[in-house]
């Protein structure tokens, strides 16, 4: 018998959300910092 | 002698180059998750965090194996730069491993039915992350350089003996965590289109890695030669 897959997108989309603010914060942060020291003093 | 500050600038600015190709091929990755992957028939939509989770896990174990080779190579060799890598590794690793363990459990409660469950695979994650928790902890703690990268290291290898045991806990241990679908002697057990969104995760999140650490790295090693006035 077919069944359809269960409706469970906002698990899905709740998960891709937190990876991306987790990881994605972390790396804006240190390519802020990295950005800072090497255009220190210039 | 660690170096001089226009050495880490380069190590910075290579970082720097790596992480942005590595978002912007994570974004791809994402887009071909979302867009162009089959919704698995079981699990539904929520099966596509496999896309995510499995890679940030993989993230986080290679991060925190490295710090412990790297800290053995630190014990043997007492190279300062060693030690700063070692730190860079566990600090972008325990970013990876945040991402790790909430994804899991957003991906338990509609599967299992539970957000979290007392299972080896999952308690012995955890524990990983407490042990470099508190690595970082200790590194902040102690004040004299030689003695913090020390005590560091030898945390660092404790870490790293607890990943192997993670990996074949699924085997060890009666558990509800999946058998690895990738790293294993057998085939994939994907079919073809799931897999190739899968292996350019686990692309895009190692590039990542890279970029992150080298980023990481050079700031550490900048400080370092800053503090220390070893700059040329």
């Amino acid at each position: 018998m077919q069944t359809s897959p269960p409706e469970n997108g906002q698990y899905m989309l709740a998960a891709y959300i937190v990876v991306a603010l987790i990881v994605g914060r972390y790396a804006l942060r240190l390519l802020q910092k990295g950005w800072r020291e090497t255009h220190r003093g210039s | 002698m660690i170096g001089s500050l226009a050495g880490s600038h380069r190590v910075i600015r290579n970082g720097m180059v790596i992480t942005g190709i590595a978002l912007a091929a994570m974004v791809g990755v994402y887009c071909l998750a979302l867009l162009a992957t089959p919704v698995e028939a079981h699990q539904g939509l929520a099966q596509k965090i496999v896309y995510i989770h499995a890679p940030a896990a993989w993230s986080a174990l290679l991060s925190f194996s490295i710090v412990g080779i790297v800290s053995g190579l630190y014990l043997w060799l007492r190279d300062p730069r060693l030690d700063l890598f070692a730190e860079a590794s566990a600090d972008v690793g325990l970013v990876f491993s945040v991402g790790m363990l909430t994804t899991g459990p957003i991906w338990a409660k509609p599967i299992w039915g539970t957000w979290w469950t007392w299972d080896a695979r999952l308690t012995l994650t955890l524990f990983l992350f407490f042990i470099f928790l508190g690595y970082r902890a200790l590194r902040g703690a102690v004040q004299d350089r030689a003695e913090r990268a020390r005590f560091a290291a030898v945390i660092g290898i404790l870490g790293m003996i607890l990943v192997p045991f993670i990996h074949l806990s699924v085997y060890l241990f009666r558990t509800i965590h999946p058998q690895p679908i990738l790293l294993k002697p057998s085939a994939p057990s994907l079919p073809p289109e799931m897999l190739r969104t899968l292996l350019a995760s686990f692309g895009g999140f190692t590039l990542l890695y890279v970029g992150l650490v080298s980023v990481r790295y050079g700031l550490g090693l900048a400080n370092e030669i800053r503090e220390g006035g070893d700059a040329d």
